[in-house]
């Protein structure tokens, strides 16, 4: 499914890199930004930000909603939220199928819900409320779990249920399912296949860290992309040619290794955009 | 619902408010560490001297029972201010008396660093009209000097008072300590003007109004200057 203004490759914007990013000639075909991260920021940065988000094609990417918790939606922080969107003029908002509080009490930590039937209906309802409120869609991403508290049925089935009943769109994050299917020992193209295709409206990569004391990989956006995630974004992308970006929140490095991520991004994803030339690399 | 339950063991076992049963390998206890590492990461870059003089291991487990005690801001960034209030209503600073003062302080840095000043410009000062501090500055009487590095209580019911402002050319914040005198004076410049705050103020320190407007005025001139005062 298509989000109007998005197409072919985007970058997570980080206050790390603004400056550079603002005074340089790198230009990504859009930027997704986390508002908890701009709404309040530093005032030296201010000029900066408002300046790239209003010259650039934007998705708000949000880490604090807490679907999957029971108390009802927290309409105060919405509120700012949706100031936030409209006074910057960004249509598109994504958000995490996971929760992070309880009645009110902060994790600040993406947590997985039980994934049963009365949840899915209970999330798609908050979704519906949400997406009224904010009067704009909200675009779902499949979380990255390390412990499943209780399951009815494999996630690929809950996430359908959600954006089924829902009726929203998914942020398919391939990263994640790699992790998972490492974690949880599934296939994870059957995973990605078994997923409503038709409902992606874009696609994060991300790197992932290696714990060796536990065995587990932890989905810590911290390092650059690994040959498996790139492979199964080739795999998704071949089922569904969706807008794709590159996500990186910690050990954030110079921007130019970004763009270098990026480029690659763009030679992977070229041959499945049929308006993205293969020539154009940002240096 | 039962899936509710569920959620709530779940989030009590990952905030330390229940026992996770063989914690070894129990990846239940990998939340914990990432909840843990979240709060820690944000709290040792706000309040680092904080940590260094009260040690690693209590700074933990102050994170750990603040964890615990059901912290309340939706936005991670404000985080550290009910930090600071928790850490204020513990009963684990005994030894430390600079409490307090640096957890303000540090605090205080990290909130005009984030502020939204959206009138910042600069009022040139006048003994005719009437100032206040801008939203820019914070001013606090403190016990300690930890502006200074200074961590020892001088004089018993001694306080010191500061200043911290947004240096706008910098983007930096920084610390002015000032007199009893000054001190008054601004609060005094709130609700008359600088004149007549000048004249009420010298009065009540018994000392000459022209001398004391003649020592004054360059620092008057300056704070208006650095935007630290603002015209009313």
């Amino acid at each position: 499914m298509k989000l109007d203004g998005i197409s072919n490759c985007g970058i997570g914007l980080r206050r790390e890199f603004l400056r550079e990013f603002k005074a340089g000639n790198f230009k990504p075909d859009w930027i997704e930004i986390t508002p908890e991260n701009w709404i309040h920021m530093p005032f030296k940065m201010r000029n900066d930000f408002y300046e790239i988000i209003s010259s650039n094609k934007i998705i708000a990417h949000g880490l604090s909603l807490s679907i999957g918790s029971p108390e009802p939606v927290n309409f105060q922080a919405l509120a700012q939220l949706k100031t936030f969107l409209n006074e910057n003029q960004i249509e598109h908002y994504s958000e995490h199928l996971s929760f992070s509080s309880w009645h009110g009490s902060q994790t600040y930590e993406l947590l997985p819900v039980p994934m049963t039937i009365p949840m899915a209906d209970f999330i798609a309802d908050k979704i519906k409320i949400v997406s009224d409120f904010l009067q704009r869609p909200v675009i779902m991403e499949n979380a990255a779990y390390y412990y499943i508290p209780y399951a009815e049925m494999p996630e690929q089935d809950f996430i359908n249920m959600v954006i089924n009943k829902a009726d929203c769109l998914l942020l398919l994050d391939v990263n994640n399912v790699y992790v998972n299917s490492i974690n949880h020992k599934f296939n994870p193209m059957k995973f990605i296949s078994a997923l409503d295709l038709d409902r992606v409206a874009y696609i994060h990569t991300a790197g992932h860290t290696y714990y060796p004391e536990q065995d587990i990989l932890i989905d810590t956006h911290g390092a650059p992309v690994v040959d498996e995630v790139w492979g199964l974004l080739r795999y998704a992308l071949e089922q569904t040619p969706a807008p794709a970006m590159i996500e990186r929140d910690n050990n954030i490095p110079p921007l130019s290794e970004i763009i270098s991520e990026y480029n690659f991004l763009q030679q992977i994803t070229s041959s499945y955009y049929p308006t993205l030339s293969k020539d154009r690399n940002f240096v | 619902m039962f899936e509710q339950e569920i959620q709530e063991h779940f989030f009590s076992f990952i905030t330390g408010r229940e026992k996770i049963i063989n914690a070894s390998n129990n990846r239940i206890d990998i939340y914990k560490d990432l909840v843990f590492y979240r709060f820690h990461e944000v709290l040792k870059n706000v309040y680092p001297v904080f940590k260094k003089k009260i040690g690693d291991e209590l700074f933990d487990f102050l994170i750990r029972s603040f964890i615990q005690d059901k912290p309340q801001y939706s936005f991670i960034w404000k985080m550290p201010d009910e930090f600071r209030h928790f850490c204020l209503n513990s009963n684990k600073f005994s030894e430390f008396s600079f409490v307090k003062d640096i957890l303000w302080y540090e605090w205080t840095e990290v909130e005009l660093l984030m502020g939204n000043y959206l009138k910042n410009e600069i009022t040139p000062f006048s003994w005719d009209h009437s100032f206040k501090l801008s939203e820019s500055t914070r001013l606090s009487k403190l016990t300690h000097r930890v502006y200074m590095h200074d961590f020892q209580v001088t004089t018993l019911f001694n306080t010191f008072n500061v200043i911290l402002y947004y240096n706008f050319q910098e983007h930096k914040v920084y610390f002015q300590e000032i007199t009893s005198f000054m001190l008054d004076l601004i609060d005094s410049m709130g609700q008359k003007s600088a004149l007549a705050a000048l004249s009420e103020t010298a009065s009540r320190y018994n000392v000459k109004m022209e001398e004391s407007a003649d020592i004054i005025i360059n620092m008057l001139n300056e704070f208006c200057h650095k935007k630290i005062l603002v015209r009313i």
